[in-house]
């Protein structure tokens, strides 16, 4: 069995190594950020759009009215930020998770962290509506959510994959009916539409302080997960091979999770939960690099990046009204997700 | 008569009795009450109700109206409350305070033990959510006649079952008459205002959360085109999220603000550099609702005080009505309750809205 998936993992390299995704994706991820400053409701010509960005950096003659430059600087800059960190972070921490667990379903839902985090901004939410102690709450209810995971799956003395895949499933469970309660509990005039709309998932009130607010975690968490990546390559080939190579699989595995952790508390905190990124997106990243999480990390990063930068223009330019995000991914994330396996049969993965 | 059995907080046998005697009197009749709702529903009641149980939103202010009183609500879903406590009928109703309001929860779904407690003999709930809501109550043999969300027709379907139902027509049909007479005279002067001359009015149903707009369809979407003002939203339908680049598009000339989130005042929106170019904001045309027996977004028995406080706020050239004036004659005649210079403030939010253009007429 393992070592079926040390000869897709060498094959997937070989391959990797022929075919750089280093320019092409970035160029990608540039033009498509381009592309999307200069979309909206709000119509403004290409030129002024470049015109406004090239103006921050040196002196122009301004030819585009007040209003557009702040459309282009305080609405669609932020939210297109916004949209990268929480792709890339929630690709790269899908990544990462399928890589710890060797299970190609698994996504930062599946630890109870989504949960845990929904339900720290719905409580904020409820008892004291400011969007910092909103974050705030969203992350350290998710942290606790991944304590409380990790308390359960040692019970037995030492921790299994299974055991930490069962107890993320009740925890997440569990968060799932507190938030329930409070969505239950809430006043339905005033809290409670804060409260669906915040849980809906929306880039539609970015900005700038939210976007250092989901950077940073996001940068950590991702250093994190990147500087273990070998340790994910090992941990890849299961429990018992990764000890015989002789690396801490437990330490290992925590830190992954924390930073995990640390990525989706933060997006849930500022977008909601937002489903089948880390999901879908490492498949594909999968198919163009293999199984090696040295260039399976970042790439999935980027297609993650890419993926929601233009989901989301979608979602705020398409009609007149804001389409929900996690609709949007849904509908998009569960064909695509078919497609490549049904194509791939599970390209880089063995057979289990 | 009324203070007295407004003072009686836990009739006794004998106190029942008489209250019991005296309705009977003053309802003239004690026959049974059929009611027709605009569903087609039939309700038949051995006499007018005595215990009522309210589960729409406007409806407990309305029924508390309708009556004169607020001995025969005897309970409430808890959004109704709070706007009694926000606005002034915790002034006009002082028991309704004591008045429970745990008999439904979530999506306005009974809670039928808690229902039962209050031995209610009429519950009114609305018509158009779905039998689920309906279903529990019926099963347990307690009345219930629907009302549908909508228009003004509505509200006066409302008014009109309410007061049949109470034994109180005359006093239903006073509160349509003058609705009817005041959506009659408005037309008249907003019609022939020409389109160009309309201004473009964007009703916020959230802002602090997600910026949701009225489209058609909506009470606000009505109330806008009665005043004298164009909807840009009205090719979305129902309430719907947009983004700011969207009401940029728009440019609204006026930007009303919604009753339901209480920390939101026009500040929120003249400090926000995104709106800075707004019509609305360099004219200082942003407005908080006002909140009266009611919040007066919502269609109501007050709808006719709200369409000719917007009516001033879209043309002031136009309108220069004594709407101070107007709101006391109002509430003298559909609550018997002469209200204070103080309590007109608060109701049309003269220190919230008094920053924006036009709203010194409104004051004192």
């Amino acid at each position: 069995m393992s070592t079926g998936i040390k000869g897709v993992l060498s094959n997937r390299l070989s391959i990797a190594s022929g075919w750089s995704p280093w320019l092409f994706l970035p160029m990608l991820l540039l033009l498509s950020a381009l592309a999307a400053l200069g979309t909206g409701r709000f119509a403004i010509s290409p030129d002024k759009v470049f015109g406004i960005l090239a103006s921050q950096v040196v002196p122009l003659d301004v030819f585009w009215t007040e209003t557009e430059a702040r459309v282009v600087m305080l609405a669609r800059l932020p939210r297109i930020l916004m949209a990268i960190i929480v792709g890339g972070g929630l690709a790269m921490a899908g990544a990462a998770l399928q890589g710890i667990f060797r299970n190609p379903l698994a996504d930062p839902q599946i630890v109870g962290v989504s949960a845990g985090a929904a339900f720290g901004g719905v409580l904020a939410l409820l008892l004291f509506p400011s969007s910092v102690l909103v974050m705030l709450s969203a992350f350290l209810f998710g942290m606790i959510a991944l304590g409380v995971v990790y308390w359960f799956s040692h019970a037995g003395g030492r921790s299994l994959v299974l055991m930490l895949v069962l107890a993320g499933v009740v925890v997440g469970a569990l968060f799932g009916a507190l938030v329930s309660l409070i969505t239950y509990l809430a006043d339905p005039q005033d809290e409670l539409p804060a409260i669906v709309f915040w849980l809906m998932g929306s880039f539609a009130t970015a900005s700038y302080e939210k976007v250092a607010t989901v950077a940073i975690p996001v940068l950590a968490g991702g250093m994190l997960m990147y500087l273990m990546r070998f340790r994910i390559n090992v941990m890849s080939l299961g429990d018992e091979d990764a000890g015989t190579l002789g690396i801490s699989v437990q330490r290992s595995r925590w830190m992954v999770l924390a930073g995990v952790t640390a990525i989706t508390a933060a997006t849930v905190a500022v977008a909601g939960v937002i489903g089948w990124v880390g999901l879908v997106i490492p498949h594909a990243a999968r198919m163009m690099t293999g199984a090696d999480h040295r260039t399976l990390l970042p790439v999935s990063a980027l297609l993650g990046a890419i993926y929601m930068l233009i989901i989301d223009s979608i979602a705020r330019s398409a009609t007149a009204m804001e389409i929900p995000i996690g609709i949007l991914t849904a509908i998009i994330g569960a064909p695509v997700f078919i497609v490549l396996l049904k194509r791939n049969k599970l390209g880089g993965w063995h057979g289990d | 008569m009324f203070r007295f059995m407004l003072s009686m907080s836990r009739p006794g046998y004998l106190k029942c009795f008489l209250a019991m005697a005296s309705w009977a009197a003053l309802a003239a009749s004690a026959q049974p009450v059929t009611l027709v709702d605009e569903n087609q529903r039939v309700t038949v009641l051995t006499r007018p109700a005595e215990r009522v149980v309210t589960i729409p939103l406007p409806v407990a202010a309305m029924l508390m109206t309708v009556d004169g009183s607020s001995r025969r609500l005897v309970g409430m879903n808890s959004v109704s409350k709070s706007a009694i406590k926000e606005g002034i009928l915790k002034k006009i109703f002082p028991a309704s305070l004591e008045i429970r309001s745990d008999v439904a929860g979530d999506g306005f779904m009974p809670n039928v033990e808690t229902l039962l407690e209050a031995r209610p003999d009429l519950v009114l709930q609305w018509g158009d959510r779905g039998q689920d809501v309906i279903e529990p109550m019926t099963r347990l043999g307690i009345p219930v006649a629907t009302l549908k969300y909508g228009s003004i027709e509505g509200v006066h379907a409302w008014l009109r079952l309410m007061g049949k139902a109470l034994g109180r027509d005359g006093n239903a049909d006073r509160i349509i008459r003058w609705s009817n007479a005041v959506l009659a005279d408005m037309r008249r002067r907003t019609n022939p205002i020409p389109e160009t001359e309309k201004p473009r009015v964007v009703y916020f149903l959230r802002f602090l959360s997600g910026m949701q707009v009225a489209g058609r369809s909506t009470n606000q979407d009505f109330d806008i085109h009665v005043a004298g003002g164009k909807n840009p939203a009205e090719g979305l339908s129902d309430f719907k999220l947009v983004n700011m680049e969207q009401i940029l598009s728009w440019d609204p000339e006026v930007i009303l603000l919604n009753n339901f989130e209480a920390g939101l005042t026009p500040r929120d929106i003249y400090s926000n550099p995104l709106f800075s170019s707004v019509s609305a904001v360099k004219h200082r045309r942003v407005y908080k609702m006002p909140l009266g027996g009611y919040r007066w977004d919502a269609p109501s028995h007050e709808s006719p005080l709200n369409w000719e406080w917007l009516a001033m706020i879209l043309h002031p050239q136009r309108f220069d009505l004594p709407l101070r004036d107007r709101i006391t004659e109002a509430y003298s005649m559909i609550y018997n309750y002469t209200p204070s210079a103080d309590d007109l403030d608060r109701v049309l939010r003269i220190d919230i809205n008094e920053q924006s253009a036009h709203y010194e007429r409104l004051k004192q």
